[in-house]
């Protein structure tokens, strides 16, 4: 595979998702394309997917070392009638959004990563990271909690 | 089309901000490619057997399978004018082509003036880096005598990425007009040029 600009920028945001901070992106990114060459790569069919893999293995692995992130610790729990359409509904201010973001978990950034910038459907994600379709139900679900309280708290403080 | 209040239209727009520079996409670019072409004992036999088939397949292949020059050309000078239309900051700012040189490391070619248009009484600005079909390349911007934006692309020649571009001195370059910018192809000292600036 020949990479070309717009397929690094897409892995450099991928990583950026999983690590918060562009130098620790830049770091896993190189560390992954370097092992994807290194590799005999003749039966590989879809090398984004395999160079993202890489990379979520890399970070995950480095997590565990570091023990900077609770690895299983997120709740699962979503309402039966929550749907990905209830949250592509929302409209918050982009200042907001932002802080949510940057606030978010790696495991919660990568699922909304993998559903916004690259289009996925909760299924897709789910057969991408090998998790069940209902944990990424549960962070999306969780990414609308959180937007439901910034606005909760913005509404209280123009009141108050 | 996307609904722009949509939240993950909103998202996808949150996470897209944050790209690569230039300098880092040459540098991954320029490292992607060495590690490519780095020996591999593994893939000796498969290289050879690789080498069999497309010597077979080069043999065998109807004339007219070869992607048509025109379309390399036209390719080229899309992705030429889409970089000259968009004015992104230099890596270096010099009017010597000396020192431009010098801070663009990672190109795997010479930056070098071309005898093309040594008349044509431009002056330097800078460089920086960016990729022409997919390879590492530089972007160098000259102003014209009339203070116009004139951009000359430069990569190291390969022709089955470039197609068979017409080699300076001897023959003219290819000239496409598109979108009010001219783009001028040619070769020279192994190193392809594409020099840009407005049809008008």
């Amino acid at each position: 595979m020949s990479f070309d600009p717009a397929m690094l920028d897409r892995l450099f945001r991928y990583c950026l998702s999983l690590t918060r901070h562009r130098d620790d992106a830049l770091d896993l990114m190189h560390s992954a394309i370097e092992k994807y060459l290194s590799l005999p790569q003749g039966d590989i069919r879809q090398p984004v997917y395999y160079v993202r893999r890489i990379a979520r293995n890399l970070f995950y692995d480095q997590q565990r070392h570091a023990k900077r992130y609770p690895m299983e610790s997120l709740p699962e729990e979503y309402p039966a009638d929550f749907s990905e359409r209830d949250l592509e509904s929302m409209v918050i201010d982009q200042i907001t959004l932002a802080k949510i973001w940057q606030n978010l978990l790696p495991a919660e950034r990568e699922v909304i990563y993998l559903w916004a910038a690259e289009g996925m459907s909760t299924s897709e994600i789910a057969l991408h990271l090998g998790q069940p379709r209902g944990t990424v139900l549960a962070r999306l679900h969780r990414l609308k909690q959180r937007i439901q309280r910034q606005e909760a708290q913005r509404e209280a403080d123009s009141n108050g | 089309m996307a609904d722009p209040n949509n939240l993950r239209h909103q998202l996808r727009e949150l996470i897209e901000r944050d790209a690569l520079s230039a300098a880092e996409q040459a540098r991954f670019l320029s490292s992607a490619q060495k590690n490519r072409h780095r020996p591999k004992i593994i893939g000796i036999g498969a290289g050879v057997a690789a080498s069999i088939v497309c010597a077979f397949l080069l043999w065998t292949w109807p004339d007219g399978h070869n992607p048509p020059r025109q379309d390399i050309e036209l390719r080229i000078a899309e992705e030429v004018t889409t970089n000259h239309t968009r004015v992104k900051p230099l890596d270096v700012t010099s009017s010597s082509i000396d020192v431009v040189r010098e801070q663009l490391p990672l190109l795997d070619f010479i930056v070098r003036k071309s005898a093309f248009f040594a008349s044509d009484d431009l002056e330097l600005v800078g460089g920086r880096y960016c990729t022409l079909q997919g390879v590492i390349a530089t972007q160098l911007v000259f102003r014209d005598r009339d203070g116009n934006r004139v951009t000359l692309y430069q990569a190291a020649y390969d022709q089955k990425r470039f197609g068979e571009l017409p080699e300076k001195p001897n023959e003219q370059p290819v000239i496409i007009d598109q979108r009010g910018t001219r783009v001028s192809l040619w070769t020279e000292f192994g190193v392809v040029f594409a020099l840009a600036k407005s049809s008008s």
